[in-house]
């Protein structure tokens, strides 16, 4: 069991990464340029994740909301994310990450679903952190095409047979999700998943997001007492009788 | 005079300084477009234009910078920019050189005044890009300029005219001597070196640009390129004094009082500074 009481550092941290048009603004460019400082940034998260021992990290790029931004932002972040995609994969190989595109795939142009499925078979045999980039994500549409993929497979539609249809059944649930840019709102991100995540707000706008501010983050998530539903006094039982598992909890632990 | 030019000084780098280290580059970028606008005024008296044109330099200048920081090209890679304006600087600054003082009002007024607009955006958009970089790579490269500054003025003043007979070019600047350049490289190279254990001790997140260098070339190519920086800082000054004495001119104005003006106080950052910016983005 990973998942302690009184936890150490969180396995799985998941980012909605906000804050980059306002960063932009804030400084008189365009807010295309603010997504750009968001890649960097999140290049920086990433080693400091790997660096920092931490399993999986999932971040929100890019909702299925986001559609209805500026014609000019949205075509400039699908490239933006092209290329990022194709120039960071040799670096994150040498990094050990193994990536997983997380979304509605659809949408998308031939050539960015290409350059996705190439960036994941590249990573595929990985062994170090797990990134999943959300794109075209939406917390709604991945309970929505999970249970329809449950219903179309005939099984009664239980929690668990939910849990291993989301498109995040390859890592366990979040333990710690950080929004940054100062935004006290879970906006359709992992809706199923964080149901007993740690909920980290912090009014850093994500392209200042650094390791100080991971490292704050970690910091408030390990004064935590995480109880699943139940006591404090039940949790200071011995493990084994105390397991979020054996509540009926749905508890992907790794 | 001297005391002059020390209030000057600290009152430059009372507004400089804080600009310079506060977290968002948008402060100084801000105050270093007063600064640029003055050059484009300054560079429009030097080439014998009304007061009038010269201030329209000077607001041409401003809108050129602020016209790239809304496009958004402080934070973009601009390799193929930075490489033009390097090859321009070495080849225009060799033939200005070669040609001597009387070459310079044989070239068309508006070219002039068109090319004097055009570096002085550059070296800023450099500058501010440098700075977007990081704290640590812009003084690096601002450090490096006055290094060679410094180092040939001592060089020069201790070993000047004992090697070599003739002066580095005596029709433009007749002070300076080539024991003085060598001198200044030598100091740069030093200072390289320096820099890189300082970062390297440091564990700093953004790097200076040699240590950028470094990582990416190894230290061959880092020595060549810095000593070509110093070399380039030294054509910077010289194409500056060349414009002045065809001008017939000391300084570039007196906005600065003590120092001259304000493109006295750049001259050698005018090339230095995009070609960092080309060595930092090849």
């Amino acid at each position: 069991m990973a998942a302690t009481v009184l936890s150490n550092m969180p396995h799985h941290v998941a980012i909605v990464m906000d804050g980059n048009g306002r960063w932009a603004n804030k400084r008189f460019l365009p807010r295309i340029a603010g997504h750009k400082q968001g890649v960097a940034a999140l290049r920086r998260c990433v080693k400091a994740c790997v660096a920092r021992g931490i399993g999986v990290l999932t971040v929100f790029a890019f909702s299925s909301e986001n559609w209805n931004r500026p014609a000019e932002e949205v075509s400039g972040l699908m490239d933006l994310l092209a290329r990022a995609v194709t120039s960071e994969v040799a670096e994150l190989k040498q990094n050990g990450v193994r990536l997983h595109f997380v979304g509605d795939r659809l949408r998308l142009s031939a050539a960015m679903q290409t350059a996705f499925s190439n960036a994941e078979i590249s990573t595929a045999s990985n062994a170090g952190l797990v990134l999943n980039i959300c794109f075209n994500y939406g917390g709604r549409w991945d309970i929505a095409q999970a249970a329809q993929r449950v219903a179309d497979s005939g099984q009664p539609i239980t929690e668990l047979a939910i849990d291993r249809a989301l498109a995040l059944a390859h890592v366990p649930d979040p333990d710690l999700v950080i929004r940054t840019g100062g935004e006290l709102r879970i906006s359709n991100f992992l809706l199923w998943q964080a149901a007993y995540a740690e909920l980290h707000f912090t009014d850093k706008l994500w392209p200042e997001f650094d390791e100080a501010a991971l490292d704050e983050a970690i910091a408030v998530f390990r004064t935590r007492e995480r109880r699943f539903g139940q006591t404090s006094a039940q949790l200071s039982l011995p493990p084994e009788s105390t397991t979020p598992a054996e509540t009926g909890q749905n508890m992907k632990v790794g | 005079m001297l005391k002059q030019r020390v209030i000057t000084a600290v009152v430059l780098l009372a507004i400089l300084l804080p600009a310079l280290f506060y977290p968002s580059f948008v402060l100084f970028c801000s105050i270093t477009l007063v600064l640029i606008s003055a050059g484009g005024w300054e560079w429009g008296r030097l080439n014998g234009c009304s007061q009038r044109l010269s201030v329209v330099l000077g607001l041409a200048c401003l809108l050129a910078c602020l016209l790239s920081w809304y496009a958004g090209l402080l934070t973009q890679s601009l390799p193929w920019l930075w490489s033009a304006a390097g090859a321009a600087w070495v080849l225009a600054g060799g033939w200005l050189l070669r040609s001597g003082v009387s070459g310079w009002p044989q070239i068309p007024k508006s070219l002039r005044l068109a090319l004097g607009v055009v570096a002085i955006w550059l070296a800023w958009l450099a500058l501010a890009q440098a700075r977007v970089i990081g704290v640590n790579f812009l003084l690096s490269v601002m450090v490096l300029v006055w290094t060679a500054d410094i180092g040939a003025y001592f060089s020069g003043k201790a070993f000047g005219g004992r090697f070599t007979k003739t002066k580095l070019a005596a029709s433009i600047s007749p002070g300076k001597s080539w024991e003085g350049v060598w001198g200044g490289m030598v100091c740069v190279l030093l200072l390289a070196l320096l820099w890189v254990l300082l970062d390297r001790s440091g564990g700093t997140q953004n790097p200076s640009i040699y240590s950028s260098l470094v990582s990416r070339h190894g230290w061959a190519v880092t020595l060549i390129a810095v000593v070509f920086l110093s070399a380039m800082s030294v054509v910077g000054d010289l194409v500056e004094s060349l414009v002045k004495r065809s001008a017939g001119a000391k300084d570039s104005s007196g906005l600065l009082p003590g120092h001259g003006g304000v493109l006295d106080r750049v001259d050698a950052l005018l090339p230095t500074l995009p070609l960092a910016m080309m060595l930092a983005s090849l």
